[in-house]
């Protein structure tokens, strides 16, 4: 139902010249699936998202390249009478945070019956508008309806705004639900509710799920598929499981390490920084930081990491990924951090 | 006072506490109506503190009203009967004690010239100057929703130059600048527009207000319009501007509510401190269009030295922008929850 390939996006800076932040990133969502995006701040999770509901120009970005391609419809270089009958219709949006994402000077329940009389006006239904929000807020599990209606978000806690952004969100019965950090700003015991809600809401109405988080953790709870983002282009993705499991790319295994540790009370990130946009490599972005190359080019980076471009993905092993030498992570058991990774094998 | 007022708030029972989603427990009704009682006292004692300095003004400056009445050659005793008449005879508090009194009796006493009552004069003469005052705020709003909104979205340099010179030119041409430029382009030139006089019915009234009221406005326009986009560029720039424009509302309802209404606070706030400065305008503006209001009146009576019409005028005038202060921080407060939190 959506497929993304070869998408690039570039910010735009003074004299009209682009900045890469995403490049030739590639992503399938199906029917009713949930796909996870992860990756770290600045690896352009946020404009991924946004080019996909049109909102890329509001932070001086453009799509440079690629194509999206949903339900049938191209939406790179859509007319806006074309946006105005997906973004929100058919492509819902619930924004990273919970309290700057909803209107601060209008009770929810204007907001929310606002909404409402919109889509119903687009749907051309005759339901009574506030029929329509009730049952919208009880479908996210919002208590004591009446009192919440009449609140102004700053009123409400973290969770419960995000419960009501959901709602919003699901004012137009989309099919494709894109949820950006939608538990950064909550508390842990709030995030899994929060989570368990967006599962629920995906049975109960059929929808596909987007995903995005910085955290593997969250992902791993709900997600059928994985994509790993990082500094703009796709590392591995595949089926959940598979890739959490037997991670084909060295970054992935970092970070599977990494939350591994983390579950276990421990603390053990990944070596080194990720580059920041406009300062990447030329060659493949995670070889600076990657125990692999090193590996093999024994001590310096190895050197076919170092020319080219960006490798492009390549299946291994039932997912795609990036790395030249994924063969070489087959095999293993439990993945370790960076150097440890392939510390006393033969590639 | 909140007894007596209808409140939507239904009786719960004190034992049934409801399931906690608020941050705040201020019920919201009683604390707006608790602001607004706090800026109503604040506004009582500012006014006060405008009727000390409308009192002392007069006294301040020189040359001394009886003698300006009586001329050079006025007998001592004549003299002393007029300062007696004119309680300007015991000390400074008796005399400020004495028109506060009858001030707050709605007596802001005579003139000396025409021996009318002040407060009847600004009654007549009021409608004109708040007529100005008030379609000089709507020309100024007429002008600066519209560049607020193409300023605060526009990523255009060259737009955003250009108005930064158009505008810095048009605040610092002062209306009477202005007005006659008004008057010899629209008056004298094309003679679409009267040059001076006024008539008293609405619909008519409105082609001699005009060109004072576009006199007015302008630069109060371009304050407005600068203050208003900076704020819809800040709120233009937050997430929930993004969350309203993916909901996919219709633009005009879209614009109001997720761009306009959570950006005007300032300029509502600002409103009450701008009056003072249209007040002022006005009095020029009055001159230059020969609009008979307190302006024209103010100036008569200060250059015949007529001390009552002066320290009456002045307190109106006081007295208007603490009224128009007050109601704009009141409708700030109700129209965006975020300036309750700031006093």
């Amino acid at each position: 139902m959506l497929s993304v390939d070869d998408l690039s996006i570039g910010l735009v800076g003074r004299r009209g010249e682009t900045v890469p932040v995403v490049e030739r990133a590639r992503l399938r969502i199906g029917e009713g699936e949930t796909l996870g995006l992860v990756g770290e701040s600045g690896s352009g999770k946020s404009m991924l998202c946004r080019s996909l509901v049109g909102t890329l120009y509001r932070h001086s970005a453009v799509v440079t390249g690629g194509s999206i391609r949903f339900e049938g419809t191209e939406l790179v270089g859509a007319s806006d009478a074309v946006w105005r009958t997906v973004r929100g219709h058919r492509i819902a949006y619930v924004p990273q945070s919970s309290l700057a994402g909803i209107n601060p000077v209008l009770t929810v329940g204007r907001q929310l019956t606002a909404l409402v009389r919109a889509a119903s006006r687009d749907a051309g239904g005759d339901r009574s508008p506030r029929a329509r929000v009730r049952e919208l807020l009880e479908l996210v599990e919002i208590p004591r309806i009446d009192s919440v209606m009449n609140e102004r978000p700053h009123q409400l806690s973290g969770g419960m705004r995000q419960r009501v952004i959901i709602a919003g969100a699901l004012a137009r019965d989309p099919s494709l639900l894109i949820a950006d950090e939608p538990t950064t700003a909550l508390d842990v015991r709030v995030q899994a509710r929060i989570l368990d809600l967006l599962r629920r809401l995906r049975e109960q109405l059929g929808m596909s799920l987007l995903l995005v988080s910085h955290d593997l953790a969250v992902v791993e709870e709900v997600c059928d598929a994985i994509v790993v983002l990082y500094a703009g282009a796709v590392m591995e993705s595949g089926p959940q499981a598979l890739v959490r499991e037997q991670p084909r790319h060295p970054y992935t295994a970092g970070l599977v390490a990494a939350a591994r540790m983390e579950l276990a009370g421990g603390y053990e990130p990944i070596p080194g920084e990720a580059p920041s946009v406009g300062a990447w490599p030329a060659a493949c972005r995670f070889s600076p930081r990657c125990g692999l190359t090193l590996r093999l080019g024994e001590g310096a980076p190895h050197s076919r990491c170092c020319e080219g471009g960006q490798p492009q993905p390549a299946e291994v092993d039932g997912r795609l990924t990036a790395c030249l030498f994924a063969s070489s992570l087959a095999g293993e058991g439990a993945p370790t951090v960076g150097a440890q990774t392939v510390a006393g094998e033969t590639p | 006072m909140t007894d007596s007022l209808p409140t939507r708030s239904l009786p719960l029972p004190a034992e049934a506490p409801a399931p906690d989603t608020r941050v705040f427990d201020a019920p919201k009704r009683d604390r707006v109506l608790w602001l607004i009682g706090r800026r109503l006292v604040r506004a009582i004692l500012v006014a006060w503190g405008v009727s000390l300095l409308a009192f002392a003004i007069v006294r301040i400056v020189p040359g001394d009203p009886v003698a300006t009445l009586l001329g050079e050659e006025a007998t001592p005793d004549r003299v002393e009967v007029l300062r007696e008449r004119l309680h300007l005879d015991g000390s400074v508090a008796s005399q400020y004690g004495s028109w506060m009194s009858d001030v707050l009796r709605g007596d802001l006493g005579q003139s000396l010239q025409t021996t009318r009552p002040v407060l009847e004069t600004i009654g007549d003469r009021l409608p004109i100057t708040l007529w100005l005052i008030g379609l000089g705020m709507v020309f100024a709003l007429i002008l600066a929703i519209p560049l607020g909104l193409i300023g605060g979205l526009t990523r255009s340099n060259w737009y955003k130059q250009s108005f930064g010179l158009g505008s810095a030119a048009l605040i610092a041409t002062p209306p009477f600048v202005t007005g006659v430029l008004l008057l010899l382009v629209f008056g004298v030139r094309l003679r679409w527009l009267p040059v001076a006089g006024y008539v008293d019915t609405f619909p008519q009234n409105l082609e001699y207000l005009l060109l004072p009221a576009v006199a007015v406005g302008v630069p109060v326009g371009m304050i407005f319009a600068i203050v208003l986009q900076e704020s819809i560029r800040e709120t233009n720039a937050e997430e929930f501007v993004e969350t309203g424009l993916v909901w996919g509302l219709a633009k005009p309802q879209f614009v109001w509510r997720y761009l306009l209404r959570p950006s005007v606070a300032p300029v509502i706030g600002l409103m009450g401190y701008i009056v003072g400065a249209n007040l002022a305008a006005a009095v020029v503006v009055e001159t230059v269009f020969n609009l008979e209001g307190i302006g024209t009146y103010l100036v008569r009576a200060v250059l015949a030295r007529d001390y009552p019409v002066v320290q009456g005028t002045l307190f109106t005038f006081g007295f208007i922008v603490v009224v128009v202060h007050f109601l704009s921080d009141s409708i700030s407060a109700l129209i965006d929850p975020r300036a309750r939190t700031l006093s």
